[in-house]
């Protein structure tokens, strides 16, 4: 099997610009740009500190997985830990971590597997000291994909654990 | 009359008791959502009494069996030579539907199906069977392909053109080449095996289909037919067995024997194969 | 040379003659064919009409659901040579045989007074010239397919041994295309030929995964109405729903419950369902509403499927490291492997004879069907291999697999049902308009 276990984030939207059909209420994702610092600050033009826009640009909303793969890859860390530093920096925000599975996989399989994501997905958050209160999860199986095309780059992006804020975002 | 008219009647009175209301679904997807009640069809399917045979002619031996579950005893087959077919057929018998006199009873709640019961026989009616006009192609099997060798008349056939015996009455299904075993019974075994086979269906779509072996006793007449029905070895053990399987595996090996007359093989030997017995068990 | 050999086989013949005086010839038949067995439907008589409309309807019906199940070969109307005006008189069986029908049923239909329909037939064994079985039926005329699958059945039960499941119903989840993308996913439900389909969901929540109950008009599914996948209850006769541990004892956490299966007593299910996102296998009883665990593993143990004597529960489990099959006392306890073959098992389904066990298996891109027996002995058998495989669902009778099929498309896959018999032969598209999946079978309609 010679899965892509870790994409670029660049490749990465390179291929959901590509996907046919982009279903997901928080496409289009621009690529996330390589930030070194993530400490939100008011930019020019930027989104709104706090904001949703501002989480999913400056944090990433989404860590992808391998194939019939639940721990996180390296580049998912990094993600998260901007996610848990975006979240200490807004306490009062909640937020949900929606585990997903390409469609390669039987439907309640993918279910547990999805589960499986989420839960890893928030156990970092919570060990980057994030309250568990505030994390809510739920897994999507192979029932909401973002991409819908029959390739591996479209699978790939499909394995994914998605953090929604779900309260307390700025506007 | 009166009696279609009290079938009716009690028709009638089954369905209002029963009484169930059916909703019929068109055939395209439509939505029940609002309603959310799939209407389950209700049995709708009530059963009548019997439709009993009254023997019109008195049989010598009258069939009593009560249903389904009678043995299949063919009806002796003409021991004649066949005649050439009578034109039209004989005027299929009726069968009397019988008066309709059953006590209907007042309606059970959800009656079984009842089978209809089975004719008594009618006196036999003579039904030459045509030979085949030419050896059946051994047809395409849909199953998975179990390698078989080729059929002994396959064998057979190849050879003819260096072999050509005439014989009178076959079609070069038994045309062997002269010094094929010293054993005549041999040769007529595997004749007889050969042409079985292609019309036996095999019990192997059955649990256990090793346990379902059945013997066949069979006379025939010097043409290849029948000479009388076949006997079915132990047929009360085979045909009354629990295992309903087993009913089914006699029921098929007296057709597979039924079927397949007339049987070419080769007269000089008649002797050997007047009579036979055929010992159907699958070989796994 | 030729001469010789006439005279030789003269001269064994003479021997023979001599010697055979009492002999028996014994042949042992070892083998035959398995070739669907040739069978004669012609239309049920009936008065001009309605009556001889439905007779046509349903002789068509009995022999599709005949052929559907690729043991009978129906044979062409064209080649018929009696006209059937009347199923009172002996058939002329000649006539039959010298087409090659072994089998024949004949039929009438008659509209009585009150506009229902009674329907009659007999089927005759065109070799020994009995009638094996017949049957009268009566029905409001809109349920005539009922009647035919009915018939259908007896035809079948009578000729192999088996019990029919002509007439039963499917439930399986619909998929038409949705807004942003999302496909939606209904319940719907039709017979087991496709016909009079309809839905039994809204379009207001994802439903997935239904099994029915062996012994009633009931099915579970799985819906993410609540958030997350959550098990449910849906009484298709009453139309009541209620989330499976609504009533009940709640799961620690709000976590998922899966596809619930239906003891064969249908009074208890067997549930994968998730605690602090660990999935075990647990037992709920549906009239004490009490819930127990069954397994306690830190894998995820799902997909629980009790066998026919309710004594075992086979489930898959991802504890050995890949998805594999294990069974276990249907109390619980210690689990047994019984797959061991590489790649991914899933979707384990206990054959209602028992021995079997159908299974989804996931290897190198590819996905097949396949059964194994229960015991774990033997080798495994592949029914299908293809793009998709998921949610094997057998017939009451053991007989059949249905399944989701996926082909491959440019655009995303399609998914289909189809069926296919144990020996892995006769696969077949269920029609269903659009694409379709998860099919669940019913026990035979009372």
């Amino acid at each position: 099997m010679k899965y892509v276990s870790v994409l670029s984030a660049a490749v990465l939207g390179l291929s959901l610009a590509a996907c046919a059909s982009k279903p997901a209420p928080v496409e289009p994702t621009p690529a996330p740009v390589e930030r070194p610092a993530p400490q939100p600050r008011p930019e020019p033009q930027g989104p709104v500190a706090g904001s949703v826009q501002d989480f999913e640009v400056n944090a990433g909303d989404r860590v992808f997985y391998g194939y019939d793969r639940y721990d996180l890859t390296g580049e998912a860390r990094e993600t998260l830990r901007r996610q848990a530093s975006w979240l200490n920096a807004y306490p009062q925000t909640r937020i949900l971590i929606a585990g997903n599975c390409d469609e390669r996989g039987t439907r309640e399989y993918n279910l547990a597997l999805g589960n499986r994501r989420a839960q890893s997905a928030r156990d970092f958050l919570i060990s980057q000291g994030v309250d568990p209160s505030r994390i809510s999860v739920v897994s999507y199986g192979k029932e909401r994909p973002t991409c819908t095309e029959n390739s591996e780059r479209c699978h790939a992006v499909n394995r994914n654990a998605i953090t929604v804020i779900t309260d307390g975002a700025a506007s | 009359m009166r009696k279609v008219l009290g079938i009716v009647l009690s028709l009638a009175l089954h369905a209002l008791v029963l009484g169930a209301g059916y909703v019929y679904l068109p055939s395209f997807l439509k939505d029940l959502e609002s309603a959310h009640i799939v209407p389950i069809e209700l049995v709708t399917l009530s059963s009548h009494s019997n439709v009993r045979a009254s023997a019109q002619t008195p049989e010598p031996e009258p069939e009593d069996e009560p249903d389904i579950d009678q043995p299949i005893a063919p009806e002796p087959q003409p021991v004649e030579e066949p005649q050439p077919q009578p034109e039209p057929e004989p005027e299929p018998e009726p069968i009397p539907l019988p008066p309709e006199q059953q006590e209907e009873r007042a309606p059970e709640p959800e009656p079984e199906p009842e089978p209809v019961q089975s004719e008594p026989e009618p006196e036999p009616q003579p039904q030459p069977r045509q030979p085949d006009p030419q050896p059946e192609p051994e047809p395409e099997r849909r199953e998975p392909q179990r390698p078989r060798e080729p059929s002994l008349s396959d064998l057979l056939n190849l050879a003819q053109d260096t072999a050509q015996v005439a014989r009178s009455n076959n079609q070069g299904e038994t045309q062997r080449q002269v010094g094929a075993g010293t054993a005549n019974t041999a040769s007529a075994r595997d004749l007889m095996f050969s042409q079985v086979r292609r019309c036996w269906r095999e019990p192997a779509d059955m649990p256990n289909p090793e346990q379902l072996g059945v013997t066949v006793n069979i006379r025939l007449e010097r043409n290849g037919t029948l000479a009388d029905a076949p006997r079915l070895q132990d047929e009360n053990r085979v045909m009354n067995s629990s295992n309903r399987y087993l009913r089914i595996a006699g029921e098929r090996a007296v057709r597979a024997v039924l079927d397949c007359q007339p049987y070419h093989l080769p007269p000089e030997q008649y002797s050997e194969w007047r009579s036979v017995t055929l010992n159907f068990q699958l070989s796994l | 040379m030729r001469l010789l050999r006439l005279s030789l086989s003269a001269l064994l013949a003479c021997l023979a003659f001599v010697s055979a005086a009492q002999a028996q010839l014994v042949v042992d038949v070892t083998e035959g064919h398995l070739e669907p067995l040739p069978i004669a439907v012609p239309d049920f008589v009936g008065e001009p009409g309605l009556a001889s409309e439905r007779g046509a309807d349903i002789a068509r019906v009995v022999a599709a659901d005949l052929a559907s199940s690729g043991l009978f070969a129906p044979i062409d109307d064209e080649a018929f040579i009696e006209r059937i005006e009347d199923i009172n008189l002996r058939p002329r069986f000649g006539d039959w045989r010298v087409i090659n029908a072994d089998a024949l049923v004949v039929g009438s239909v008659e509209v009585m007074d009150d506009g229902r329909l009674l329907v009659a037939f007999r089927l005759w064994d065109t070799a020994s010239e009995q009638q094996l079985t017949g049957l009268r039926l009566t029905s409001v005329p809109e349920n005539w397919r009922r009647v035919a699958h009915k018939l259908a059945d007896a035809v079948y039960e009578r000729l192999t041994g088996e019990k029919g499941y002509f007439d039963t119903r499917i439930v399986y989840v619909a998929e038409s295309p949705g807004d942003n993308g999302i496909p939606v996913r209904r319940l719907a439900i039709m017979d087991q030929d496709g016909a009079n389909p309809s839905f039994l969901t809204s379009r207001n929540y994802m439903a997935l995964l239904p099994n029915y109950s062996p012994v009633s008009q009931e099915i579970t599914y799985v819906s993410f109405r609540d958030g997350h996948a959550t098990s449910f209850l849906y009484d298709l006769e009453s139309g009541r729903q209620e989330a499976l541990f609504d009533s009940g004892p709640s799961l620690a956490s709000e976590g998922q419950s899966l596809s619930a299966r239906y003891h064969p007593q249908g009074h208890v299910l067997a549930v994968s369902a998730e605690r602090q996102g660990n999935h075990d296998i647990f037992r709920f009883d549906l009239r004490t509403r009490q819930l127990r665990q069954l397994t306690n593993s830190p894998a995820n143990d799902v997909e629980p499927s009790y066998s026919p004597d309710g004594e075992r529960l086979v489930f898959s489990s991802t504890r050995g490291g890949s998805s594999q099959l294990y069974v276990m006392s249907a109390d619980g306890g210690e689990a047994q492997r019984i797959t061991f073959g590489e790649g991914r098992y899933t979707t384990p389904v206990w054959s209602p004879r028992g021995d079997l066990i159908a299974f989804t298996k996931q290897h190198q891109g590819m996905f097949s069907l396949g059964v194994v027996r229960a015991d774990g002995s033997g080798d495994e058998r592949i029914l299908y291999e293809g793009f998709f495989v998921d949610t094997p669902a057998w017939s009451p009778n053991g007989r059949v697999i249905l399944f989701t099929r996926g082909e491959r498309r440019s655009d995303g896959t399609r998914y289909e049902i189809w069926s296919v018999d144990l020996a892995g032969f006769n696969l077949r598209r269920l029609p269903t308009q659009g694409q379709a999946s998860d099919p669940a079978w019913s026990p035979l309609i009372e």
